[in-house]
């Protein structure tokens, strides 16, 4: 999952985007209004964490200006302003969620997930898909047995993508678009490597490979 | 009461009535003693006639010439008489027939006015005069019947009161037409201040005040803009420092996260515990300074709208617990509170009643004479000695613990400046908390 981080201030930024990264968002960062929406164009975040006092050209206008251009990104408003009528602007112009600061992170990363379940017509809470549940929490998944198997981080992200968007064929290139790693080479076989590896932990049918379309996330049949 | 255009209409009509009063009265008097000063001429002429023909006959008695005498006098009851007495003698006119006017006895010279009523019940006014001639003195009584004057006094009189009355009346109406219209621009202006209060209008017409109270009109003007801007300045401002202050605390809650602090947990502990404090304190500064209070309403709030918006956010808000929120309004739509201030109240008092919820809310607002909001929700509700301390007057929000959870403080603050009431009970329809305000 890639998050798009707008936030003016760079220690908060920091901070905010170590916290992302160890929750297994892969974070793209701006820190002004006009770098924020131009990147926010870009169809390859699956949600933005949007500060409102930002220097250029205010979040709200930027939201605004994505929605006016038929951009559906999922917004989460992460901002000082608490009052609730900024809270109904805020909505008005096209956000999907609206967090107060200060905040703590627990807070964030549980409404963040929240908003992707959302989004992907998924039920909140723990992600149960076709016989396996995922605890996003603690980055592993349990069988119907009960049996839990613990994840890296990168097929942990593979995992969350594909249960988020299950019965659906997945390209490649939106997996590596969606689970990038700052380590590997987009052209190599990476992401085949890791399919290998969530099929050998989870058992061989669960990802079937649509020979040059993509993967589908069939789960065990029950 | 004290009421210009009252004491006006009470200073005008007083002097009007007197004055039409005094000038009635006077007329009258003057029509009146006119018409008698020439009747007296008159009868006072007819004396002389009949001295004139008065002589003294054979037998030295003194007798009347009635050729001299004017014939009403010789027609019975004609209304004009006269009786003349000297020493024995006591003539009457033949107009008396057999009755006799009671005259007194007057020496020569004297003159005396007398009315009394005559044959007939006829009112008579009689001239009594003293005369002497040839050796004997004499007195004439020449007496005239007024009754026709009377009446056509009376006509006079009472057609004189029409018109009088009339002009009264039209005047009168004029002064209320004339004081009506000129205290209309203060009329209308009284109605721009009543759609003032109630945010309808964000000034006064201008152009509408008389000369008078122009220089108030734009001073009001004037200070309702002060009063705007510095509305607008302190909530800019403030916004601006809770903007400033939230991100360095921001910060600084998450850095008790760091790794590097995980091997001191007290002071971790401190710090957050600080931050928290600091971060509730201020959000109760912040939200207070928000609210604009019971006063000018620079916007007023859609109920309708406005609502049904607020409820598709909190529905979003809390889309994981599914919970609904019915809303009935009777009433007007318009709300006559800020509309800001309107909205951090439902704001507060929803979201507080979703985050209770199992999975219904209701809310139920009629906007009559009062303003009176009903939150219902199917949560825990909470036990009857924490209402009581909830509800206790002068209960600080920093004083209620946060473990609470149900961020009455600022609700609490923001009724009490609008002087309305909150109650909290038990919700017998959902059973949970019920939160009523009355504004």
């Amino acid at each position: 999952m890639r998050l798009l981080l707008v936030e003016d201030d760079e220690d908060l930024l920091q901070l905010l985007k170590k916290d992302l990264e160890n929750a297994g968002f892969d974070v793209a960062n701006a820190s002004d209004g006009i770098d924020a929406e131009f990147l926010g164009f870009e169809a390859i975040y699956d949600c933005a964490i949007l500060d409102l006092g930002l220097p250029l050209r205010s979040g709200l206008e930027v939201l605004k200006h994505w929605r006016e251009e038929g951009n559906a990104l999922p917004v989460l408003i992460l901002t000082a302003r608490d009052a609730w009528y900024e809270k109904v602007e805020g909505f008005k112009a096209g956000a999907d969620d609206y967090l107060a600061k200060p905040f703590h992170i627990e807070e964030l990363l549980m409404r963040i997930q929240a908003l992707l379940h959302r989004v992907n017509q998924q039920p909140a809470g723990i992600l149960h898909v076709a016989g396996f549940s995922l605890d996003e929490e603690r980055q592993l998944v349990t069988t119907l047995e009960g049996v839990e198997i613990k994840l890296t981080g990168v097929e942990f992200k593979l995992l969350r993508y594909l249960l988020l968007h299950p019965e659906k064929i997945i390209s490649k290139s939106i997996l590596t678009e969606h689970i990038y790693d700052a380590d590997s080479d987009k052209d190599s076989n990476v992401i085949e490597v890791y399919i290998r590896h969530l099929r050998r932990k989870l058992g061989a049918s669960v990802i079937e490979t649509r020979r040059g379309q993509g993967y589908i996330f069939k789960g065990k049949s029950a | 009461m004290n009421s210009i255009q009252i004491k006006l209409s009470i200073g005008l009509f007083v002097s009007l009535v007197l004055v039409f009063a005094y000038l009635w009265q006077t007329t009258n008097n003057s029509i009146r003693s006119l018409s008698e000063e020439y009747m007296v001429e008159h009868l006072k002429h007819d004396a002389e006639g009949i001295l004139n023909a008065l002589k003294i006959d054979g037998s030295g008695e003194p007798s009347l010439n009635l050729e001299q005498i004017e014939p009403v006098y010789l027609r019975p009851f004609s209304g004009q008489y006269y009786q003349i007495k000297a020493k024995n003698t006591l003539i009457r006119s033949r107009s008396l027939w057999d009755q006799e006017l009671s005259m007194p006895d007057l020496t020569v010279g004297e003159q005396q006015l007398l009315t009394m009523t005559g044959p007939k019940k006829q009112p008579l006014l009689i001239v009594v005069s003293g005369f002497y001639k040839q050796g004997i003195t004499y007195t004439i009584a020449v007496a005239e019947d007024i009754s026709p004057t009377l009446a056509s006094q009376h006509a006079f009189q009472s057609s004189y009161s029409y018109t009088v009355g009339g002009l009264l009346v039209f005047l009168l109406v004029c002064q209320v037409l004339i004081l009506r219209i000129s205290f209309n621009p203060l009329k209308q202006i009284q109605r721009q201040i009543t759609k003032l209060r109630q945010g309808e209008q964000q000034q006064i017409d201008v152009q509408q005040a008389p000369d008078e109270v122009l220089e108030l009109v734009s001073e009001i003007n004037h200070l309702l803009r002060v009063i705007e801007n510095r509305l607008e300045r302190s909530r800019n401002a403030l916004g601006d420092l809770a903007h400033a202050l939230k991100i360095p605390l921001t910060v600084i809650q998450q850095l008790t996260h760091n790794t590097a602090l995980k091997d001191q947990p007290e002071m971790c502990k401190a710090l957050q515990k600080q931050t928290t404090n600091m971060q509730r304190i201020m959000q109760r500064v912040l939200k207070q300074a928000r609210f604009s209070g019971d006063g000018v309403v620079i916007s007023k709030f859609n109920a309708q709208e406005e609502i049904s918006e607020l409820i598709d956010i909190l529905e979003v808000m809390h889309q994981e617990k599914g919970i609904s929120i019915q809303f009935t309004l009777t009433g007007q739509d318009m709300i006559a509170i800020d509309r800001e201030d309107m909205l951090e109240l439902l704001g507060n008092l929803l979201d507080n009643a979703c985050k209770w919820a199992k999975s219904q809310v209701t809310i139920f607002i009629n906007n009559s004479q009062q303003l009176r909001i009903v939150i219902e929700d199917d949560g825990p509700g909470i036990p009857d000695e924490n209402i009581a301390i909830l509800t206790r007057r002068g209960t600080r929000g920093d004083e209620m613990s946060e473990g609470h959870g149900l961020g009455l403080s600022i609700v609490q603050y923001m009724i009490e400046q609008y002087k309305g009431q909150l109650k909290l009970n038990h919700s017998s329809q959902l059973g949970g908390l019920l939160v009523e305000v009355i504004l």
